[in-house]
């Protein structure tokens, strides 16, 4: 009977992800691969909509829109652009990129521009590769998101290609049952006490991303 | 014995089991994760409506500030796990744990706008460092004072436990300051206490130090009665003094949009949505805890499971609170 208790227990208490797992801010996001005339991937174009609520925040927070009409004037449209692309050091700008299993290097965001699309922010900029690359059969990997899971990224707004012809993306759904299973081992499995203090919260954002591979015919 | 009781037990057990081995709760994440992302963005449209003066737009937001209230708790939410454990735990009535959840939620609520009014008031602080504060500051607090009253519960759960295995009690407190056997009958006697029973506390509680000289000193019950206030004050103060990020959100951004009151308004139906889930957890931990023990019936076994159960309950609260405390200091 005792035992009863304590599986029960567990059951009732254990899944709880953390204060701060689940994500504040959720962003729609959209890709555009840009390829040089030499067919090689050299940058990427990333589009971020951010959901309304923190639309609004940020908006008020710039103190843009006072109106609450839903547009922009032309000087608020410039203040606004760039807003989200002046970085800390160590932030990687939620998009990581694999050839052939290693990480592709980006510079930093160039051309950022924003808009004000029905209550969403949408910004975007561009990412050049530094290294560029030709794709080969699905070996170019894709994943949007904020390691913290502070924020939670979908690729809502589709993938382009742009600049060469012959290449294709799919997307491979993240398991998001998988993801959430972690959450709960990290923080409440046995092998979380060992780790609780290095970190606010385990990084598990990778685990909510899906995947986009990029597979182009060869010579196109 | 009254098999009959234990039907509800095993019937939630067996709910339980569905959940967690058929991924039941990971859907249930999932549900929620969807939840907080659209109600985030009608609250958003509401908000932009009441500015823009539609008639009904109050409205709007009430609903979907409870909604997201609702959804925030099915999700993460420290406050759920404090309730169920102590409700597991403790032997508490249905009603009281219940008022205790939305007394909680609602002093939860009302910490963020003290901390918001307060902060951009008298401090002129910004979004920033109101959110810095509540991470980094009211959130281990929290954590913390939470992971006491797991320690105590623990604490409690053990010395009864000492107490009845062979280790009679201190002389000034008697036999009943024990294990209360007769409390273990079970729901009949459960539903005796609630609301009343608590107002009974808080007079209890002063006539008890009117009389703190008297030679016979306070009977159990009043002792019981005091340790009862007590918790409540504790439990509800360990919830409250973390305030909710996004109750937080939305006084700021009210605060910024000229429309402050409806934002307090707001905050009262997010904590009140909160307290649903809180609520619903608090019945479910009570039910299973008083259909567990008169299943049982009384005896040497229910002597043994009522500490059992408060001490694995405080331990478990302890321990949960206690990584999130600090997870949340480093």
């Amino acid at each position: 009977m005792k035992r009863l208790f304590a599986a029960l227990f567990c059951l009732l208490l254990l899944p709880e992800p953390g204060a701060r797992a689940h994500p504040h801010v959720f962003i729609d996001a959209g890709l555009t691969l840009l390829f040089d005339r030499q067919g090689r991937l050299a940058a990427v174009q990333v589009f971020w909509a951010y959901d309304e609520y923190t639309s609004l925040l940020q908006l008020e927070d710039m103190g843009l829109d006072r109106d609450g009409d839903g547009v922009l004037t032309p000087d608020e449209q410039r203040e606004l652009a760039g807003y989200d692309t002046n970085w800390v050091d160590g932030y990687e700008g939620d998009i990581y990129l694999t050839h052939a299993g290693a990480p592709i290097s980006l510079a930093g965001p160039i051309e950022p521009g924003a808009r004000l699309e029905n209550g969403q922010i949408v910004t975007w900029h561009i990412r050049p590769v530094i290294n560029r690359l030709t794709p080969e059969e699905n070996h170019v990997e894709i994943k949007v998101y904020d390691p913290s899971f502070y924020v939670a990224y979908t690729v809502d707004l589709g993938v382009r290609t742009s600049g060469r012809e012959g290449c294709d993306t799919a997307k491979l759904p993240a398991d998001l049952g998988k993801a959430y299973d972690l959450v709960e081992e990290l923080l409440y499995g046995p092998s979380a006490a060992s780790d609780a203090g290095e970190d606010n919260f385990p990084m598990v954002g990778e685990h909510f991303a899906d995947t986009i591979t990029l597979s182009c015919v060869p010579g196109s | 014995m009254r098999p009959w009781l234990l039907i509800p037990v095993l019937f939630t057990l067996a709910v339980l089991a569905w959940l967690w081995l058929g991924g039941g709760f990971d859907r249930l994440m999932i549900w929620a994760a969807e939840g907080q992302r659209s109600f985030q963005n009608s609250m958003a449209r509401a908000l932009r409506a009441l500015r823009s003066g539609d008639p009904g737009a109050l409205t709007a937001l009430l609903a979907v500030c409870f909604a997201y209230g609702f959804f925030h708790a099915v999700g993460p939410g420290h406050g759920k796990v404090l309730i169920g454990g102590y409700g597991m735990g403790r032997r508490v009535a249905m009603l009281r744990l219940s008022v205790l959840a939305v007394v909680s939620s609602l002093a939860q609520g009302v910490t963020a706008i003290v901390l918001v009014v307060g902060g951009i008031a008298l401090l002129e602080l910004g979004r920033r460092e109101l959110e810095t504060i509540t991470e980094d500051f009211f959130a281990p607090a929290s954590y913390a004072a939470i992971a006491a009253v797991g320690l105590w519960l623990v604490w409690r759960g053990a010395r009864r436990l000492w107490r009845t295995t062979g280790h009679r009690s201190l002389p000034w407190r008697g036999d009943r300051a024990v294990v209360h056997p007769e409390h273990a009958q079970g729901l009949a006697h459960g539903h005796g206490h609630g609301l009343g029973h608590g107002h009974k506390h808080a007079k209890s509680d002063h006539s008890a130090c009117a009389h703190c000289g008297h030679a016979h000193g306070p009977t159990a019950e009043e002792a019981a009665a005091v340790r009862g206030w007590r918790d409540a004050v504790m439990l509800v103060g360990a919830i409250a003094m973390r305030p909710c990020t996004g109750a937080v959100f939305l006084l700021i951004l009210t605060w910024r949009m000229d429309i402050l009151a409806s934002g307090i308004a707001g905050t009262f139906a997010m904590a009140l949505g909160t307290a649903s889930v809180t609520v619903a957890v608090a019945l479910a931990s009570v039910g299973l805890r008083e259909g567990a023990l008169a299943g049982i019936g009384q005896g040497a076994g229910a002597r043994l499971a009522v500490p059992v159960m408060e001490l694995c309950a405080g331990g478990v609260v302890a321990l949960v609170a206690g990584q999130l405390f600090m997870r949340a200091l480093a």
